[in-house]
This record gives structure tokens, sequence and C-alpha cells, in this order.
């Protein structure tokens, strides 16, 4: 791969915008390095929903707040539900131009809030919900959620007993609902990951953006790793960046040659119990969504 | 899985907004139900007491920088050149070293043995782009050859016109002293002119090189041999300060059983004989003895003369000391190679050699250096006719054996690295003083020997010069010119090793290489062999370097800050990091590409 382009540093570097520092995430958190990039891109017209999760405190203690932008705490179930209704209040009112940001956790979104995304995809709802996706119930404890992979430690299966099913599959998911976008990204790669931003943003109706932030405390790596695990989850074709938009095709970011999935493997401590023969069934897995998705991918092309 | 496209109407989405277009109304604060809001800004949490340790950006040195031995800022100029200014590219090149074509051509570029990217997939091609920038019409501006100093009134002589002598006269030129040099040969250029054959280096490319010199004052003169005590010591009468750099031009005699006849000649003298224009004569079939550059040089010229060559080496061919690449072009232009045979008798008939018998060798006891000694096997000789057979087993000669005498050679023997010698204002460097035997090491020992005659000259500590090495490696002279304030003195630390890099940001591109006029098994005469670089190419080969240990200002360091801690330094263009509000979580320095940030911990750890 290459260095971002120098136009994508330019806007995703720091200028006073986004989060101001002293905010709660912990060290080589993932999640707010995607909040401070989306919060820059998105502009300052925006309202932000944040259910429970990480993301309600790392804003900051009360009566505290980082993140420089109106924001609505809300219960873990109802950031999509919430956010149709910032959208409803701000439409009264004439502000169509402002976006209206649902941001949750992979806990609030595949499991707990799961019925209102649902609901708000079904209504096509004008609202852009960011998913970020640290693959647990990080914040509470590192409890398993419909996001964790098979295999993966959390307190809740533990190394005696992981992970038995896979992930959910929220590309399948949400595009299923047939909404005007879907993208997977992450911030290792800013220009993919701007891009993206940038046309949900200017997509209306209701997008979806599922964002891959790895989570040294939960996900048991250094912190300094927390770009290297995002990127190597993508080279690896671990967490494939995917975009669906405007009923087009999917397209599959193309990161060159595969790394081994070894490698993203080994970086994290919630795998360490696995063996070899464990990590390779783990890769035959990946290799064999991979082809589903490149399947799909050349089978809409042609239609 | 097709979207109905229905689904992006204006009529699809009227319902999100009330389906109704009409002026909202506006609600008052007291009708909006009781809740807590957040009135103030985390931005003064001091979170940055968080850390143990915190980053601190760097000026590392690119492993080609120490490896130079002329001390060329090659990362300094690669980087000028990526980023499109060829101009300053060329000139800081032409502020370590006078003779950038020249090198380009010759030099056995350590700097790519050294260069991190080998380990990542080739070398950059360091010596092409060298070439590339060397050439370029604008170093001909007399602006680049100006000296740097004012008139300092003092006089210097040089002996000897080879790469080390030259070196030193240009920068002492720069430095502001008259330089004059003494030559024996009739032209300047010494080993570049009398050593290497053409088709390696143009006399075209040298003069332009050695016409600059001139430029800059330095007065040659030539057909002037300053070979005894005697005439150094007038020299030291007459001059404040003295380099002899007479080089090591001779060559071992082989001792053949059979006699002596004509057809027998030493490398150096053939080539040297073929660079003066000199009748040369070469038989259809000529043997060169020797496995070092001179024999391929020698073997290569005899070729182009129309003669089948064949080399005899004692060892085998991986054990030959001359370049690998040297070697392999030799064999694409028709050399053959003998491995493990030596020279035992000559046949001489009617005055002529006519042919050369050898030995078989076979690897016997081990040398003091560890290699197994070649060991002639009894019995196993065998005859090649040859009517010309060339000497290149020159490589253990004495320092100036030809060029000195005895007792000059005693008092210059032990001339320290930056040149001095027993006695005062006497300075010795290049081949003559045992440096390494190379272009580069001639130049870059030429220099070193300008600043300790210039710090001599002005009084100066010549003890204090090692601060003017880079990375305690070669010297640099636009480090001594602006009095060691240049940031590969001050700043830099250490070498970047491949291992602190992030090679994930740099896509394997292929190296480029310079083209070539003469393939399989046909020599091209004398012209050049090598092709020359356009600025595409060498741009494009430029944008492989990794610039180990200097920031570009990439910005990735800044982008990926989750505390939005590291800010740009509109003062120096670098970055800043926000103290109060970094964690010290590290993602800067793992991500930076080229090392250019390190963690340091904030606290001293008790043991």
């Amino acid at each position: 791969m290459r260095e971002p382009r120098q136009e994508t540093v330019t806007r995703l570097a720091c200028d006073g915008s986004g989060p101001t520092g002293g905010h709660l995430a912990c060290r080589g958190c993932g999640g707010v390095l995607a909040m401070q990039m989306a919060a820059r891109v998105l502009g300052p017209n925006c309202v932000f929903v944040i259910p429970a999760g990480c993301m309600a405190v790392i804003d900051g203690p009360f009566p505290l707040s980082s993140l420089q932008a109106p924001l609505l705490h809300i219960a873990f179930e109802a950031a999509a539900s919430a956010a149709a209704g910032v959208r409803a209040g701000l439409d009264a009112r004439g502000k169509h131009d402002t976006t209206v940001v649902a941001w949750a956790g992979d806990g609030a979104t595949f499991d707990i809030g799961f019925g209102a995304v649902s609901a708000a995809a079904d209504r096509n709802d004008n609202v852009l919900y960011v998913c970020y996706d640290n693959e647990a119930y990080m914040n509470t404890g590192i409890q398993q959620s419909g996001a964790t992979p098979a295999g993966a430690w959390t307190t809740t299966t533990p190394r005696a007993n992981p992970k038995p099913t896979p992930k959910k599959d929220m590309l399948a998911i949400m595009t299923a609902h047939r909404i005007p976008y879907f993208a997977s990204a992450t911030p290792a790669f800013p220009d993919d990951y701007l891009a993206k931003l940038e046309r949900a943003r200017d997509t209306r109706g209701f997008r979806f953006l599922h964002v891959f932030t790895p989570c040294p405390p939960g996900q048991r790596f250094e912190e300094q790793n927390t770009v290297r695990v995002a990127r190597k989850a993508v080279t690896s074709r671990v967490f494939p960046l995917v975009e669906v938009a405007g009923g087009k095709a999917l397209t599959v970011f193309d990161a060159g040659e595969p790394t081994p999935v070894r490698e993203y493997v080994r970086l994290q401590g919630r795998f360490s119990h696995l063996d070899d023969g464990e990590v390779e069934r783990f890769a035959a897995e990946v290799d064999a969504r991979w082809r589903w998705l490149i399947d799909w991918a050349e089978r809409e092309s042609d239609e | 899985m097709p979207i109905h496209p229905d689904i992006f109407s204006d009529a699809a989405l009227r319902h999100v907004r009330g389906g109704s277009e009409k002026p909202p109304e506006q609600l008052s604060a007291r009708e909006l139900p009781p809740m807590a809001v957040s009135w103030a800004s985390t931005a003064h949490l001091p979170t940055g007491v968080w850390k143990e340790k915190r980053p601190v950006y760097q000026r590392g040195l690119s492993p080609c920088l120490t490896h130079c031995p002329v001390g060329n800022d090659v990362e300094g100029y690669i980087r000028l050149l990526r980023d499109g200014d060829e101009e300053s590219a060329a000139r800081l090149l032409a502020a370590e070293n006078p003779f950038p074509a020249t090198c380009g051509r010759v030099c056995y570029h350590p700097c790519e043995a050294g260069c991190n990217r080998v380990q990542f997939d080739k070398s950059v091609s360091i010596r092409a782009i060298e070439r590339y920038l060397g050439d370029l019409p604008l170093l001909d501006n007399a602006d680049v050859w100006r000296p740097a100093r004012e008139k300092s009134g003092k006089r210097v002589a040089v002996v000897g016109g080879g790469p080390a002598g030259m070196s030193c006269a240009w920068a002492l030129a720069l430095l502001g002293h008259t330089v004059e040099l003494f030559e024996r040969n009739r032209r300047p250029g010494g080993l570049l002119r009398y050593g290497i054959p053409s088709y390696r280096l143009p006399n075209d490319v040298l003069d332009r090189e050695i016409g600059r010199l001139r430029a800059l004052g330095v007065r040659f003169f030539t057909g002037e041999r300053k070979g005894t005590i005697d005439e150094i010591g007038e020299l030291l009468r007459i001059y404040d300060a003295v380099f002899v750099a007479s080089g090591a031009s001779t060559s071992r005699s082989l001792n053949l059983d059979g006699g002596s006849g004509a057809g027998q000649v030493n490398a150096l003298e053939f080539l040297r004989a073929l660079a003066a224009g000199d009748q040369v004569e070469v038989g259809e079939r000529c043997l060169v003895i020797g496995g070092g550059n001179s024999a391929i040089d020698a073997a290569r010229s005899a070729r182009r003369l129309g003669a089948d060559v064949m080399i005899l080496y004692r060892r085998t061919r991986a054990d030959m000391p001359a370049y690998a690449d040297e070697i392999e072009e030799a064999i694409a232009e028709g050399v053959q190679i003998v491995e493990q045979a030596v020279p035992h008798a000559l046949t001489v008939e009617n005055g002529r050699v006519s042919a050369l018998t050898c030995l078989r060798t076979k690897p016997g006891e081990r040398d003091a250096s560890g290699r197994a000694r070649p060991a002639p096997i009894p019995g196993s000789d065998f005859t090649l006719p040859a009517a010309t057979v060339i000497n290149a087993i020159g490589e253990q000669t004495d320092p100036g054996a030809l060029t000195a005498d005895r007792e000059l050679r005693d008092v210059l023997a032990d001339a320290g690295a930056w040149g001095e010698s027993a006695r005062a204002r006497l300075f010795a460097g290049g081949d003559f003083a045992g440096a390494e035997r190379t272009v580069a090491h001639a130049i870059g020992s030429g220099k070193r020997a300008a600043m300790a005659i210039d710090s001599t000259l002005r009084g100066a500590d010549s003890r204090a010069l090692d601060r003017f090495r880079v990375g305690g490696g070669p010297a640099s002279l636009t480090g001594y010119l602006s009095g060691g304030e240049l940031d590969l003195l001050t700043d830099a630390v250490r070498v970047i090793e491949y291992d602190e890099l992030n090679p994930d940001y740099f896509p394997h591109v292929e190296r480029d290489e310079l083209d070539r006029l003469a393939r399989g098994g046909k020599p091209s005469g004398f012209d050049e062999i090598e092709l020359g670089w356009s600025r595409a190419r060498a741009s494009h080969e430029a944008g492989r370097c990794f610039s180990c240990g200097k920031c570009t200002r990439c910005g990735l360091c800044q982008i990926f800050c989750p505390e939005g801690a590291i800010r740009r330094d509109p003062e120096t263009g670098g970055y800043l990091v926000m103290d109060s509000i970094c964690k010290g979580c590290g993602i800067c320095v793992e991500e930076c590409p080229r090392c250019a940030i390190i963690m340091e911990f904030v606290h001293e750890r008790r043991e």
C-alpha cells in the first residue's frame, strides 16, 4: 500500500475541530480515532445521537463534553429511533441540511438496538448510522457481542470455551434492507474512510457505515498497534472494505496482495489460545467469505 | 441484490420530513422536557498525565549517508529530486562531491549495499540517480563553483591530480585558499583518466568536471613529478601546507619461468597507454591474470581491441575481488573466465610470447584472513595459446612505490584519518595513504584533508574535526562550512535500521537500472556503455527512496492521533505534540513510515 494522499491528510489533520483533548478514551482507542476523523469530515453542522457504550463515556463526565457538537445521549437500544426523531424535529424546523449521526457501538447495533436499526432502515429515515465496531462490549468489561468473531476470547467466552458462532454479517443484513448507502471502512485506510464518509454524508435516506475500530484493552494488544491491527484486518481480508452505494453493485476495496491472516490473529491476545490449526481454520473461513464477496461483486457487475 | 430506485425519490423521503415543506414552528425552552445539558469542554482535562512514555521527533540517519565514503547527503538529494526540485538536488550533491558525474559512473556504490530497501525489495539505484544529477547542465553554472569564503591569503600545494588530490584542491579552493596542483602526467585525472577505461568513464565527462575546478581557481601544473622527500620539503618552504596523494600505480611482477618476451604488459600500463592514446597492440588471443577490477577493465578493453580474452584467476569466480556486476558485464561481452588456475611458465618464440602454461589449483591451507590459499596441483599443467599476457595482480602494491621515494613514503606512511602526518603542515590521502582503494574513498580522504588543512591554517584545533563526521562516519564539508550548524550533525541521532521503519506504507516498485549498449557476446567499442536516464526515470526511481529517519511531513502521526494532540508547528513546518493531552499511546511512532519519532520514558525508571 501507499501513504495516504496529501489532500486526505490535510482534511483529516487536527485543526481544532472534532473531539477536544481531555476526552476519556483509553490510550490508543480506535473508536475515538474514527470519531476524530469523522467529525472533521462531517463538519460542524451535525447532531450526534449516542447510546450507551464507550463513546458515551469517552465524551466526558457531566457537565463536560469533548465533541464540540450537539450530542444526545440516549438509551442502549434507542440510537436509531432517537436519531429518526431528531431528524424529524430538525426537518420540522427547516434544518434539512443538518446531518444527524447515530454513533453506536457493535453491542448497540448488532444486538441491543438491532430492532431500532432495522426499523429506521425500513422507514429509510434520513440519518447516518455509524457503527464503530470493536467486536465486543468493551465498555462494560469485554463481554461477547453479536460482532465478536468465532474463536475469540471475551470475559463471557473464556479461553476454555471461546465464542462458537461467527460474527453476524452486517453487510448482508443491512443491504437486505435495500438502504441507499452501506459501506465498511476503517481509519487505518484514510483515503477510503474519507471518501466513504463524504459519500455517506451526501446521500439522503438511511446510510449505514460499519467502521472497524480496534480496542487495545478489549482485544488484548498493545495500544500503539491500533492502526496496525485495523490495517492487518483489511489486508488479511478479515475485514474487507466494501461499499454498496445508490443501488449500484458491491465494490470491494483493493488492498493489494493479501497478508497472512496469522499476522492479524497473532497481534491480539484475544486469539492467543488458538493453535496453528485453529488459525488455519480461521483463515479458511476468511478466504471463503472473501470468495463469496468477490462472487457477489462480479455477479452484480455482470447484471 | 439490486436496490429499488424509488427509495431515493423525494416522494419516498417526504415522510421523514413530516410530509410538508411548511415553515417550522419554534419551540420555546419551556416546552422542552427537563434534561441535563453539558455546559463545558473537556479540553482542559489534563489527560496527558496518564502517560508513561511520550513521543519525541528525531532526525535519524539513512544508512546510505554513513555508507557513502564521500559524505554525500544521499537521502537529501534524492528527496529533493523526488519532490521535483531538481536544481536543489544537484546543488546539494555538488556541495559534497566535485565529481558527481564521475562517481555516478564508476563508484562501487556502497550506499546501495547499505540501503534499507535491500530488505524490502531491492536497493534504490542511487548511483544512476547521482549520474543523472551530475550530468545536469545546470551544474556548469558559475555560481555552483564559487569559493564559499573570502580569500584567506594562504597557498596550498597538492601533489597528485587523481580523485583524492583534486577533491582536496576543490575543497581548499571553496574554503578560500589558493591551490596549486602538481600532476606528473600530461593531463590531470590520475586513475580516473589512466586507470578507468573510457567506455566506463568518457573523457569529456571527466574533463567537464575537472574544468570546473579550474573555474574555481585551482591551478594545474602537469608533467610535474614531486616524488622525493626533498621536493616535498621544497614545496613546504614555498607553500603554507602540502597535500600528497600520488596514488599507488605499480603492479607486482609475475616471476614466470621461461623468461620474457614482447606481448607481456602490466594491466595499469596497458590501460594507461590506451587512455593516453598511445599505440597499443593486442594479439588475437589475450590472457589476463588476476581477479580484481583492473583485470576486468583490462580484459574488457582488450576485448574491445578485437582479442579473444580469457581471465585466469587462482580462486573461483565468486572469490574475485572485482565488483560482481563488472564481472557479469565482461562475461556478457564474451570474456571467458578460467577459474582455479595459476600461470606457471611462459613460452617465448622469436622474442614474442606465444603461450602460457598454467597449473590447476585447489583450496589449500587457510591464510590469516581465513580464506583458503589456492595450492597449485602438481602435474595438472595445461597450456593456453596467448599472444598477449596482461598482468593484473597488482592488488598488494606498495602505496606510492613508483611515485615517491622511500623516505617520503616512510614519513607519510602513518597519515591519520584526516590526512595529518608526523610532519607539520604536511598531509596525505588517497590510495597513497593506504586508504581503501576506491574513487569514493579517495574523494572522501581529499575532502577530510582539506578540512584538516583549513583548520590548521586558521589555527583552529584540528582535534575537534570529528564533530563534522555524519554519524561518526564520513565528513561533511557543508557541515564544516556552516561551523557544524547542519541538522545532520546537530540533530541526527543514529542510523535507522530497517526494522524501525513501517514498510506497510511503501509499495513494492521494481528497481530501475541504467540501459546498456552492448549485450550478447559483443562489446561496443570504447563508446560509453551505460546510457543516462531521463528526468522521468530518475524521479521515478527517487520515489522509491524511504527517506529513513527523515520526517517528510507526511502527516500520518497527526491524522492517527486519537487525542488530536499533534499539531503543525507554523514556524518549522514540523509537528508539535501537546503534552497536556497526549496519553502516550505511541500510535504516531508505530505508524511513522520512516522512524522520525520515538517514544521516551517520561520519568527516569527506578532500578
